[in-house]
């Protein structure tokens, strides 16, 4: 469950990147955040996992005040953040080992999830090198695994289709799929209108910090009857 | 030319503090920067200055005007191995494992043009410790020789000319050896699998070449400055005849300053012919052993990972987990090896060298005979000495001091992890207190123990320099939480590029001088006994432990909180 109410955030007292921003996401369900690049999507996520404080409103993962009970929240969350590149020293192993005791995962859990999404990225045969070995792709699905371990209630990414090959985005997609169906919450950006298309629950449209829309696409399509959905996008976002 | 001075730019940008830093911090920037000049930056070239002055007043008047520069030259030598020793891992750092690399390799521009972009803003980065010594030891020398000049010579305007190029460019050469040395040990390497091993290797390898240098001076049968000097003027040292060789620009540079309008000329031919030796090799070799970086460190070993998820799957708390986490990236990355770790090995020479130096007149000798008595004086002076000792080596060492900037880009991760922002400092705080107290712990008790010293001393010593190492660690990491610079290229400008470092070592000898004066001032007056005052400053760094910890605890907390990216 997140919601996220009222939300404004400004960059360095000048640059406004989120204007009273509202949207939710129930449990078990599935949304895409969609928006040209610079709408405020990573400021979006950033607000959420913790990393940015808000000026204005309320934002809460799991029913925890992100503000007031930050430890709560943030334990609740998977996150995986555009970038990949973390301690890039360690080996992919002990960066599991490492994300598994700051969020407090029993050793046999991580095993299993480790054991089990390794096979399925084919990322075991590397976990023994060190990250900087790891291309882009790599790096994002041990970030995936690492997200995972502790069985977050909800599951935050951004941009995380960017640089995986056609296999390990199908799986990632259905990981993602999976873990609503487990009954919880999974929110991720995309600027590519078809990854959202063929995935998820309902959308959250964004352009210039500001919603546009948050519903289905397929109501979105029914709305505006002769259109596809790339034109629609690109009319909302005011491209064409 | 101008896409050269634009990758200047871009490669050392990460020194510059950018605007916003600087508008935030200004009158705290003012205010420590004239403390550190004046702490720091004064006492250096004084010191340097006048050794070289003395040696120099020595040499005037009793040899010729070949010999006078023979201390300059000694000093001068000195300056360049310390260049040298570690002036290879900020090179070794900034020409292969800086980030910037990836982006400037697919730009149409030559290796030569980048290397020498490069190893231009690694002179710059380097010169402004380096000037210090050098600045102070031309003064002391210009001094000595221009009062007191032997027969036939004297200053004149050749010499003020060498001593501003020689300012400028002393660098020069020993940075050169170090990019040579690393460029073509990285072409040999390139068949090695792990290039990290390879330049923690030849780092270590450079120290352990430099102690090898300083006990060659072979000065074990005591030093007598008469000797010496009469061992200078007949250049009689088997030291400086192989560094004479090995760094041809310092004696040039000395008879330069002595008045030789011939060794200035030839001073910057070798500088000029060194630079083109680099920017040659680099257009030989750079591009095909940086390339090849990446790919080869380390390959994965598939049938060693089924045995691992046992062995590292285990549980440990939040405070140790993050604590192994910074030790695996200090160990791992050859910047913070040699700068953070490898300083706890290079100081004990410098005890070595003192303990050489006063051995003709043994005035250690008497004192140790009075620490084993309890002469009230001699311990109170020990234990100032630990004190000091504890805390300006946890400063120097910068573990502490840039325990917040070393996450730079990976700062975010501080912010999103379920971990209290307390728990992360502590780990850090363990960190610098670990490898600052186990280094001085194994000092003072082998040193004390071998020297005989009443073992309760001993245990008040470790005990006092615990607690001051602890102190001077939370301190260190409160000021860098003030205002981390979390954007560099490469580890090494994390350590470098960093005032917080420098502003911290400021404080720390401030506080020392502080408990220094007070504690002699309060012995010499007869206030109180030793025992008091001993026990005075192991309560006074309890108490700062707790204050600075406290501080930590809440301000340093809320200015991490502010911090965003
Ligand atoms: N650290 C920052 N400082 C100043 N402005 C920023 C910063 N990060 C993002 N912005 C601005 O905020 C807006 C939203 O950026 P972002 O959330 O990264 O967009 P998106 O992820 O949708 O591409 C952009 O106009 C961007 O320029
Ligand atoms: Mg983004």
């Amino acid at each position: 469950m997140i919601e996220f109410k009222a939300v404004s955030k400004t960059y360095n007292g000048k640059v406004k990147a989120l204007d009273n921003m509202n949207f939710t996401v129930g449990d078990g369900e599935l949304v895409g955040f969609i928006g040209p690049n610079g709408s405020g999507k990573t400021t979006t996520i950033k607000l959420l996992s913790g990393v940015l404080t808000p000026d204005k409103g309320t934002i809460k993962v799991n029913g925890f005040d992100v503000g007031k009970e930050p430890l709560k929240a943030k334990a609740s969350i998977g996150y995986i953040a555009d970038n990949p590149d973390v301690f890039l020293r360690l080996k992919g192993i002990e960066f599991l080992n490492f994300i598994g005791d700051v969020y407090k995962t029993p050793a046999d859990e991580r095993r299993k999830t480790v054991e089990d999404l390794a096979e399925r990225f084919e990322l075991a045969g590397a976990l023994n090198s060190p990250i900087i070995s790891y291309s882009h792709g790599m790096r994002q699905k041990l970030m995936v695994i690492a997200a995972l371990m502790h069985k977050p209630k909800v599951w935050i990414l951004d941009e995380p289709m960017t640089g995986l090959d056609p296999k390990s985005s199908f799986e990632l997609k259905a990981l993602m799929r999976e873990h609503t169906k487990q009954g919880n919450s999974v929110f991720f950006s995309t600027h590519v209108l078809e990854v959202a298309e063929k995935l998820c629950d309902r959308v959250v449209i964004i352009k210039k910090g500001h919603k546009l829309y948050d519903g289905t696409l397929a109501e979105l399509e029914k709305r505006n009857k002769d259109k596809n959905l790339e034109d629609i996008f690109l009319e909302l976002t005011g491209k064409k | 030319m101008n896409v050269f001075l634009q990758l200047i730019k871009i490669t050392g940008s990460s020194v510059e503090p950018s605007l916003d830093e600087k508008k935030r911090s200004k009158i705290f920037g003012v205010v420590m920067g004239i403390l550190v000049t004046l702490l720091i930056f004064i006492p250096v070239i004084t010191i340097v200055g006048f050794m070289v002055y003395a040696l120099t007043n020595g040499l005037a008047t009793l040899g010729s005007r070949d010999s006078v520069s023979a201390g300059l030259s000694l000093m001068l030598h000195i300056v360049a191995l310390f260049s040298v020793v570690f002036g290879f891992s900020v090179v070794m750092s900034v020409f292969y494992f800086s980030s910037d690399l990836e982006y400037l390799l697919p730009l149409p521009i030559s290796p030569m043009k980048i290397i020498g972009a490069k190893l231009a803003s690694t002179m710059i980065t380097e010169n402004v410790m380096e000037c210090l010594l050098v600045f102070g030891a031309l003064l002391g020398f210009m001094i000595g020789y221009g009062f007191d000049p032997p027969s036939g010579g004297g200053l004149n305007a050749v010499s003020f000319i060498a001593g501003i190029i020689g300012l400028l460019t002393f660098p020069v050469v020993p940075i050169c050896y170090c990019a040579a040395i690393c460029l073509v040990v990285m072409y040999f390497s390139r068949f090695f699998k792990n290039k990290d091993r390879v330049s923690r290797l030849t780092a270590f390898s450079s120290i352990a070449v430099l102690l090898v240098l300083v006990l060659a001076l072979n000065l074990s049968g005591g030093f007598d400055t008469n000797r010496f000097v009469e061992q200078l003027i007949n250049n009689d040292i088997g030291l400086v005849k192989v560094l004479d060789k090995v760094f041809i620009n310092v004696p040039l540079l000395s008879k330069a300053m002595a008045g030789s309008f011939v060794s200035l000329l030839l001073y910057i031919l070798v500088n000029a012919a060194s630079v083109a030796v680099v920017l040659f090799l680099a257009s030989k070799l750079y591009l095909k052993t940086v390339i090849a970086l990446g790919s080869c460190e380390g390959t994965a070993k598939a049938a060693e990972t089924e045995k691992d998820y046992e062995r590292l799957f285990k549980e440990s708390s939040q405070l140790m987990a993050y604590f192994k986490k910074e030790m695996k990236i200090l160990v791992r990355t050859p910047a913070y090896v040699t700068n953070c770790f490898g300083i706890n090995l290079i100081w004990p020479v410098f005890i070595y060298l003192f303990v050489v130096l006063q051995k003709r007149s043994n005035i250690l000798g008497s004192y140790i005979e009075k620490l084993r008595y309890g002469d009230s004086e001699v311990v109170l002076y020990a234990t100032l000495l630990v004190f000091g000792t504890s805390v300006i080596l946890t400063a120097l060492n910068c573990l502490a001091s840039s325990a917040i900037t070393r996450e730079g880009k990976h700062f975010e991760v501080m912010k999103y992890m379920p971990v209290p922002i307390m728990t992360q400092l502590n780990a850090k705080a363990l960190v610098s207190i670990v490898v600052s107290g186990a280094g001085l712990v194994v000092y003072i008790v082998t040193a004390f123990a071998i020297l005989g010293i009443d073992f309760r001393f001993i245990i008040f010593s470790v005990l006092l320099s615990l607690l001051s190492v602890i102190f001077s660690t939370y301190l260190g990491i409160y000021i860098d939480s003030m205002n981390p610079k979390l954007i560099w290229e490469d580890e090494v400008n994390a350590l470098r590029g960093n005032y917080h470092v420098f502003y911290n070592m400021a404080l720390e000898i401030i506080l020392t001088a502080v408990v220094c004066a007070a504690s002699i001032g309060l012995f010499k007056l007869d206030f109180l006994p030793v025992v008091i005052i001993q026990t005075l400053i192991l309560g006074l760094a309890g108490v700062l432990s707790l204050e600075f910890y406290n501080l930590c605890k809440k301000k340093g907390v809320e200015n991490i909180k502010k911090i965003e990216m």
